[in-house]
């Protein structure tokens, strides 16, 4: 195991826009968090129901063989095979109609021929589910094809679909956020934070697609302070990291790492997952990291050309940066040196 | 240069194994690298090549998904295979590449260790030799990593990859060294390899066994994508299902449906093929009902279902078979529920004479049901002669005949119905049929020698797999025809009784029929009273407890306990009729008639009257005045014997009081009444 531990976790003073970025995310969660709870509980409840993701499976199956121009030929194929296989098969293909926009458009209006007996309830219970997601904040917040306006592109960025979802983005969020703050500057955490998350979101309706299920997460916004960092620091100076090989003295601890191990431990699996997930099929938005990483880079390279920096001068910036990880470094060192004799 | 200097002769020729007697040159002795170090520079290395190789295989790895996905099988094969060599060749690029450049992965360098060639003078191993130790290292995964343990027991520390490499890992700094492994170190290897060589072994005969029982289920998919089919023995009767000469063949769910009635498939599998015919969009009026009966759990949904198949196609023989399952609401007015059930019963005869060879078959087997549950069992042989002669239907048809037979009287012909069926049946529907006659051969006739024949062929099937003994109603009748066999020894009583060591009424039950056998009739009396008075007041023991008493009462005062015990019963429970139906008999036989047509109207009530049950209450009712109910009764018989028959029968010395004396009586009466008209 290993991942970026930079500066650590600083005092909210040191990194006063970074810990606003996490008052907002967790304002947005809590804020929301009545309605989340109340509408998530009975959307669960109806989406793993068994009998309605067969029958949601056989409507799909039956949209897709009427008007095949519609969906892809993956969609097609597996439409045509979920007539004559067994439930398993339809219940995933129910699963993926929640993914699907021109079916969770039409659905409701669409005159399926099937059973009728479960297609009058399954109806029901699906503009139940219409409803549900209307009052669903994720839906609400997110961007999706009921939501697609441009004020998703940043909402999304703020809100979250759950506790654990919230927690793992706030700590990238402090860890890389911290670092910046203390070498670049507060305004840098914000433009990057906002710049990557909106990146991220037009990566990901151009390379995805905006489907029914909404993108919701920090994870794009925090991406693009992540490629800030694996780029700027590229070439430069290394960073901290945190690794633990084995349980055994002199297996785990910190070390100074180059700064493109970030590429490779958080955004290679990013692409990776890109590339092997479907597009009917995946739940994490790997291209809407992607792009936020490339908007990271962006902003490093101009940081790097001085076009973000006054009063800097291009051939001095890399000294600079040196300079400013040296005096990072020196001051800990003195604090700890301190503290030792203190002790 | 590390080991230039030693000499070739000085290099121990076998270093498989450490021992005293070797020595390994005291510079390289010092600096090999420690197996904890190894390890954690394999790990460091995966940091790295994990996500490169994801990101290799990722085209891989969505084709192989999608494949799946589709069902394409060869697709998901070509794309895994694909992905697996392009994992391979990635991880083989990364540790020559490195290897050859640095002498280290960037996992060992980041560790401080590094690979050297043992024989030459070069700080690096050449590429081929990278290469070669890169490969050898992939057949050690294929071996589950086993091979790696030599580094605790060969002198130089150089599992198999180093050999192949003729390489060694040494520490680049000698503090972190570790030396050459301790006898411990080697003593440990070696109980390591051992243990996972016996655990191996043992996991690939599991394995194996696990394959050949694999390789059937293998075959049935096979079986079901070829037929595009659900549901495998609907698949095989559909293809199978012959037509009359001139008709069409059924629909695939018309089959199902017929299977689903003869109980020879299940409710998930019938709603299957109810959902491919519904979606599908063939023969939906069957479709729904099919559907509607798969929803045995859901009464209301199965009622919305039933109501779509005659909205559907209102004159399918599916909206007939409708109106066969549809319990109307009875009437609280007596007079009124008799006509309306009399009305139904008349469209339902109209209905079934006209079924013709283009009739759906799953109607027959309906009407089969319905008959026999009005206990008409000449309309049901009927209808059974007239269903297909299917391979899959075989069991339903001769178990149904051989029990309409066996009511009708015609016990000959039912016995030998029952031995064929006993051909055909698996075995659980063995033990069904069989358990179905012991029960009524020992009730008819006590032990009588077909009564121990029809008992002996449930034994037979129930010792050969004890598991159905776990059915209450089968232990009871398996131990009812033990009761009979002559093969009830002390010895025998001692293995039923360890047999049912676990179930305290069957126990209890095997010591009565041990105290029956010694004639010890208060002992066996206050057991079988032990569990008549148990917590289970509707189990197969408690009904079976109380038919013994009833048999051992020698008045009608004694029958008391029992018939009380009886009354406060459910009558839905299973057994309950036949309870009934002993007592009415029982009393019949203590001439106590009053009691007999007591119980025989509350069992008339409950359970209904067949042939069989009517004979004591047409000799009750008579004997009691009651003369009316008398000639209803004797309706129940259907064709009454000729005064001529029974003349020609009766036994020069029978008692005045049986039934074919008293029929005697009642024809004789008719007769003279007849003459003096």
């Amino acid at each position: 195991m290993i991942f970026p531990f930079l500066s650590g976790i600083l005092h909210p003073l040191r990194a006063p826009m970074t810990y606003f970025l996490l008052v907002i995310n967790l304002f947005v969660f809590v804020a929301t968090y009545d309605s989340y709870s109340k509408t998530d509980a009975r959307l669960n409840e109806i989406m793993e129901d068994d009998r309605y993701l067969e029958t949601q499976g056989s409507a799909f199956a039956d949209m897709i063989e009427r008007e095949p121009e519609h969906f892809s030929e993956t969609l097609r194929t597996m439409g045509k095979n979920s007539s004559k296989s067994d439930a398993e098969m339809r219940r995933m293909l129910g699963s993926l109609a929640f993914r699907n926009s021109a079916f969770m458009s039409s659905a409701a209006s669409f005159e399926f021929s099937g059973d009728d007996v479960a297609i009058a309830s399954w109806k029901a219970k699906f503009l139940e589910v219409e409803e549900l997601q209307a009052a669903h904040p994720t839906f609400k917040w997110g961007l999706s094809t009921s939501h697609p306006g441009w004020m998703q592109y940043f909402s999304y960025q703020f809100a979250h679909s759950g506790w654990d979802h919230l927690f793992w983005n706030m700590i990238f969020l402090i860890l890389f956020g911290c670092f910046l703050e203390t070498t670049l500057g507060g305004s840098f955490v914000i433009i990057g934070y906002v710049g990557g998350g909106l990146i991220g979101a037009l990566a990901f309706s151009s390379l995805s697609g905006i489907s029914s299920s909404p993108l919701v997460g920090a994870s794009g916004a925090v991406s693009g302070l992540m490629g800030l960092v694996a780029f700027a620091w590229m070439g430069v100076d290394r960073i901290r990291f945190f690794y633990w090989l084995l349980p055994v003295r002199g297996y785990y601890g910190f070390a100074l790492l180059p700064s493109w191990l970030v590429l490779i431990v958080s955004f290679v699996p990013d692409l990776s997952g890109y590339l092997s997930a479907s597009k009917e099929f995946g739940s994490v938005a790997y291209s809407a990291h992607i792009g936020g990483a490339a908007f990271g880079g962006l902003m490093a390279f101009a940081l790097k050309r001085g076009w973000l920096v006054r009063d800097v001068d291009d051939d001095d910036w890399d000294d600079e940066l040196e300079d400013d990880v040296d005096r990072d470094e020196r001051e800990r060192r003195s604090k700890r040196d301190d503290d030792r004799k203190a002790g | 240069m590390v080991f230039g200097h030693i000499p070739y002769d000085e290099i121990p020729n076998n270093d498989s194994r450490a021992s005293s007697t070797k020595r390994v040159a005291p510079e390289l002795e010092s600096r090999l690298a420690s197996p904890t170090d190894r390890v954690a520079a394999f790990i460091a290395d995966l940091v790295i090549l994990v996500p490169l190789i994801t990101l290799i295989a990722s085209p891989f790895r969505r084709q192989a998904l999608e494949a799946q996905l589709l069902e394409n099988s060869e697709g998901w094969a070509t794309a895994y295979f694909l992905g697996i060599g392009a994992s391979l060749l990635a991880y083989l690029a990364y540790q020559t590449i490195f290897l050859t450049l640095w002498g280290a992965t960037p996992g060992k360098r980041a560790i401080g260790i590094r690979v050297e060639p043992l024989w030459e003078d070069r700080r690096k191993p050449r590429a081929l030799a990278a290469f070669m130790r890169s490969f050898a290292i992939c057949l050690e995964a294929l071996c589950l990593g086993l091979p790696w343990v030599a580094v605790f027991g060969n002198v130089r520390r150089r599992p198999f990859h180093d050999r192949v490499g003729d390489t060694v890992v040494v520490a680049v700094r000698t503090n972190r060294a570790a030396g050459p492994p301790t006898v411990a170190e080697v003593s440990m290897a070696s109980g390591v390899v051992a243990a996972s060589l016996f655990v191996f072994a043992f996991l690939l005969s599991v394995q194996l066994v696990r394959l050949k029982s694999g390789m059937d289920a293998e075959a049935l998919i096979a079986d079901l994508e070829e037929t595009g089919g659900l549901c495998a023995p609907v698949g095989d009767a559909y293809r199978k299902w012959i037509p009359p000469s001139g008709e069409e063949k059924p629909t695939r769910v018309s089959v199902a449906l017929t299977l689903f009635q003869a109980e020879e498939i299940d409710d998930e599998c019938l709603r299957e093929e109810a959902e491919f015919s519904l979606w599908g969009s063939t023969d939906k009026a069957t479709g729904y009902l099919a559907r509607g009966l798969s929803e045995s759990n859901d009464s209301d949904v199965a009622e919305e279902y039933f109501e779509k198949v005659c909205t559907t196609e209102p004159d399918s023989d599916a909206c007939k078979a409708v109106t066969i399952l549809d319990t109307p609401e009875v009437s609280e007015d007596p007079i009124e529920a008799k006509t309306a059930e009399s009305d139904r019963e008349n469209v339902l005869d109209a209905m079934a004479s006209s079924l013709d060879s283009s009739s759906a078959p799953y109607l027959r087997v309906l009407f089969v049901k319905h008959f026999e549950s009005q206990r008409r069992d000449e309309r049901v042989l009927d209808m059974l002669e007239a269903l297909p002669p299917h391979r899959a239907l075989a069991y339903f048809v001769s178990s149904e005949r051989s029990r309409a037979l066996w009511k009708l009287d015609r016990k000959t012909e039912a016995r030998l119905a029952m031995r064929a069926t006993t051909e055909v049946a698996e075995p659980a529907q063995r033990v069904e049929v069989t358990r179905w006659f012991c029960d009524n051969e020992t009730m008819s006739s006590g032990c009588s020698t077909e009564a121990k024949a029809a008992c002996d062929l449930l034994g037979a099937v129930v010792d050969q797999n004890e598991v159905f003994l776990g059915e209450a109603g089968t232990a009871v009748t398996y131990l009812r025809g033990e009761s009979c066999s002559e093969r009830l020894t002390e010895e025998r009583l001692s293995d039923l009784e360890k047999k049912f060591s676990n179930d305290e009424d069957a126990k209890s039950y095997v010591k009565a029929l041990s105290s029956l056998k010694k004639d010890e009739i208060l002992e066996a009396t206050r057991l079988l009273r032990e569990i008549a008075s148990g917590e289970n007041k509707s189990g197969p023991f408690f009904i079976e407890a109380n038919a013994r008493l009833t048999e051992l009462a020698s008045s009608a005062d004694e029958l008391k306990g029992v018939r009380d015990a009886w009354s406060q019963s459910d009558p839905t429970q299973a057994g309950w009729g036949f309870l009934g139906r002993r007592l009415m008999e029982r009393y019949n036989a203590l001439k106590a008639y009053s009691e007999t047509v007591s119980v025989g109207t509350k069992l008339a009530e409950n359970d209904g009257i067949d042939r069989l049950a009517a004979r004591p209450m047409i000799v009750a009712t008579y004997r009691s005045g009651q003369v009316g109910r008398t000639l209803s009764y004797l309706e129940k018989l259907g064709q009454v014997p000729t005064l001529e028959s029974l003349t020609r029968d009766r036994a020069p010395a029978s008692d005045p009081d049986s039934f074919n004396e008293v029929l005697f009586e009642i024809l004789s009466k008719d007769q003279s009444r007849e003459r003096a008209k």
